[in-house]
């Protein structure tokens, strides 16, 4: 998935610590092998190469995500759009650009046949990409064997945007995580106390390891089809976390009183909104 | 006496005894060697120590000798205060078991008393050194040790003459982050030592509530120069002792500067002060202190061409720090029993994780009390009757270049040390 992978068992010995964590990187290998979007020979691949000629059956696993994936389109009055590559893709070419889709993408481009659990595109142009979802299906994943293992305390983060918890902090009554401030990295924006949660963060900008903040034109409005310009950035509290993962980059496009309805249907989530408007930044804060 | 005390002195005593493994710690350090050796409970063997001024200073060197008294079979048998107040908060704290003397020189005639603690104000502590020394009595003085650059010659001179020790209250010298710190430094670990830099900022008068204008002078002594050179003496004095400590010798030059700019109050002592320290290899020691504002509070930082250290926060930095993600950061923490919060990156796709570098832990991180150190050991010593030289040295060093660096301030010259006061 092009990240980096941490996990930390504060209580586990290096036996039963090296045995999840084999357990853990065959299940991202696994993943990542089905659900890459560049890998020729990935089960996502074949899909985006076929369904648009073909009705294409899904496996039990796929099915399920992408029913989820349709649900959160939905309840994110289309935000949140697992159809919108192409057009980060076509942004690096000479000509086209996102004029080229008219409105060939987005999820109703996706036809899903549930009694049969097969799929069929729309037309040429319609392509899955999981990208969005990838940590926080992983993440969903992970949580099942760190429960088999009755692993109590853990702190796990995929690429440091995506983060898993079980119990707290062992000199502390929870994770304390700081989301940065985009205008000033010294001080956070907001302090998540997490216990046995996830958190997930999405922004169009971010400090690199060099200390600089950096624009990355991978957050597309599926109204516009154009790369977010204005600097925001959303973090989600969740139970789940793929939920987190979804609903962090379905907010981030949203208005105040969209993500109010969703937090209201949400009990136990917490959302975290930062909109800089030329230098005049929005904080909201969601529970 | 609490639990948690007992367990980090057996911590502390450790630890000493590790530094004691390295020849060469051992050798720059030996006034730890005694904090190692087994504690002795027969009565013959224990100490009777009398205090003299019973400010806050002596109030706090009662508690803690009341504290652990057992644990050190040491035993505050006088306390002496010519100011009705402390002394009657010295019979509390003893719980009237310290014979009383308003005249240290009665003090001195008693004949069950090994050493002498003096804790008066600085203008006090040459003669009653000295006459103690007469008395044939160990002296533990707090730091500075006199008003002047003679006085301070006179009370090292005595030490040697009489043979008894003389303890100056430079408690760094047995804090743990400060002994770890100074054996890395040593080590080499942030390479040559290039600068220091250090300072000690507060925000008030510095003004104790006086219940008679003619206790004035007497209760606020820091402020007027025939009691103290103030910020120099009362503060600049440790780290001063500090930044000798790791150089391994005195400076050579001192500059400096100093006004009364905030402080408009009635006081003679400067209410901020500057200077710099030269030491024989050309490192600079920049120090300053303020008593107008506290945002920068006290710190010595210590720099090589390696990496960097700011001992009153146990931080040490890397030239060249490793990519540190918040992982790290987090695990760190954990090892450390530190609850801190953990930086993420941001943006979901990115593969790198953006962390501020906040520096490493240059000593484990629990809490000693590093006075209550410095007084055990100065028990044992006197149960040995000498203590290592260097601890007077220490302390005469860091008084004698204090009391120089005022010179420097009043004439604004660089000034170096005459002979007669080297040691």
């Amino acid at each position: 998935m092009g990240t980096r992978f941490n996990a930390v068992f504060p209580f586990c010995n290096d036996e039963l610590g090296e045995r999840i964590f084999t357990l853990i990187k065959n299940e991202l290998n696994r993943i990542e092998n089905k659900y890459s979007y560049f890998d020729r020979n990935s089960f996502l691949f074949r899909i985006n190469k076929s369904a648009y000629l073909n009705e294409f059956w899904l496996d039990e696993e796929t099915y399920d995500l992408l029913i989820y994936c349709r649900d959160y389109n939905s309840l994110t009055k289309g935000k949140f759009d697992i159809t919108l590559r192409p057009i980060i893709e076509s942004l690096n070419e000479e000509q086209g650009g996102y004029n080229q889709f008219g409105n060939k993408l987005g999820f109703k481009n996706i036809i899903i046949n549930t009694a049969k659990k097969s799929i069929r595109f729309e037309n040429e142009l319609v392509r899955i990409d999981f990208g969005a979802i990838g940590k926080g299906y992983a993440l969903q994943r992970i949580n099942k064997y760190l429960d088999e293992f009755e692993i109590k305390e853990a702190f796990i983060s995929f690429g440091g945007s995506s983060l898993l918890t079980k119990g707290k902090h062992p000199n502390g009554n929870c994770w304390k995580v700081s989301i940065p401030d985009l205008n000033n990295q010294s001080e956070p924006s907001h302090v998540f106390n997490i216990n046995d949660a996830s958190l997930s963060i999405s922004s169009n900008y971010y400090y690199g390891d060099s200390g600089k903040l950096k624009y990355k034109n991978s957050l597309i409005d599926p109204d516009s089809y154009k790369p977010l310009k204005e600097k925001k950035l959303s973090a989600v509290y969740s139970d789940s976390p793929l939920e987190a993962e979804l609903l962090s980059t379905g907010i981030i496009l949203l208005d105040k009183d969209e993500i109010e309805k969703i937090i209201k249907s949400k009990p136990g989530m917490k959302f975290l909104t930062v909109n800089d408007k030329n230098g005049v930044v929005e904080k909201e804060f969601y529970e | 006496m609490n639990d948690l005390f007992i367990v980090n002195r057996r911590e502390f005593i450790k630890k000493v005894s590790l530094i004691g493994g390295s020849a060469a710690a051992l050798a720059s350090m030996p006034w730890l060697k005694v904090l190692a050796e087994s504690d002795t409970k027969s009565p013959s063997d224990k100490v009777r120590l009398a205090l003299i001024g019973m400010g806050d200073r002596g109030k706090l060197l009662t508690q803690h000798i009341e504290s652990f008294s057992s644990i050190i079979n040491a035993e505050l048998v006088a306390i002496c205060d010519d100011y009705e107040p402390n002394l009657k908060a010295g019979i509390e704290l003893t719980k009237g078991k310290a014979k009383t003397f308003t005249d240290y020189r009665k003090l001195l005639e008693e004949k069950n008393i090994d050493a002498i603690i003096i804790a008066t104000p600085l203008h006090e502590h040459a003669h009653m050194t000295i006459e103690s020394f007469n008395s044939g009595r160990h002296v533990f003085c707090e730091k500075a040790m006199a008003r002047t650059m003679d006085d301070t010659k006179l009370m090292y001179d005595a030490h040697r003459s009489s043979g008894k020790i003389l303890q100056v209250g430079h408690q760094r010298m047995f804090n743990p982050v400060y002994l770890d710190a100074v054996k890395k430094i040593h080590a080499g670990d942030i390479g040559q030592v290039t600068q220091i830099r250090a300072y000690w900022h507060r925000n008030n008068d510095w003004r104790r509530p006086v219940p008679s204008p003619e206790l004035e002078r007497k209760i606020n002594w820091r402020h007027y120069e025939e009691y103290s050179a103030g910020l120099l003496t009362e503060l600049a004095s440790h780290q001063i002792q500090v930044a000798n400590w790791i150089m391994k010798e005195p400076p050579v030059s001192v500059m400096g500067t100093g006004s009364i700019n905030f402080w408009k109050d009635g006081r003679e002592v400067y209410d901020n002060i500057a200077m710099i320290f030269s030491y024989p290899d050309g490192t600079q020691f920049i120090y300053d202190s303020v008593t107008s504002n506290k945002h920068y509070g006290c710190e010595e930082q210590i720099m090589g061409n390696k990496g960097s250290m700011e001992l009153e926060t146990n931080k040490i930095f890397s030239e060249n720090p490793p990519q540190a993600p918040a992982i790290l950061q987090l695990i760190n923490d954990i090892e450390k029993d530190v609850f801190d919060t953990i930086p993420i990156g941001g943006a979901s796709w990115v593969p790198e994780t953006a962390v501020q570098y906040k520096g490493n832990f240059i000593s484990e991180n629990y809490k000693m009390d590093e006075v209550k150190l410095q007084l055990e050991a100065f028990v044992k010593y006197i149960r040995k009757g000498k203590a290592p030289e260097i601890l007077s040295i220490e302390g005469y060093n860091s008084s004698i270049w204090t009391m120089l660096a005022e010179q420097a301030i009043k004439s604004g010259e660089k000034l170096t040390l005459p002979d007669k006061y080297k040691v």
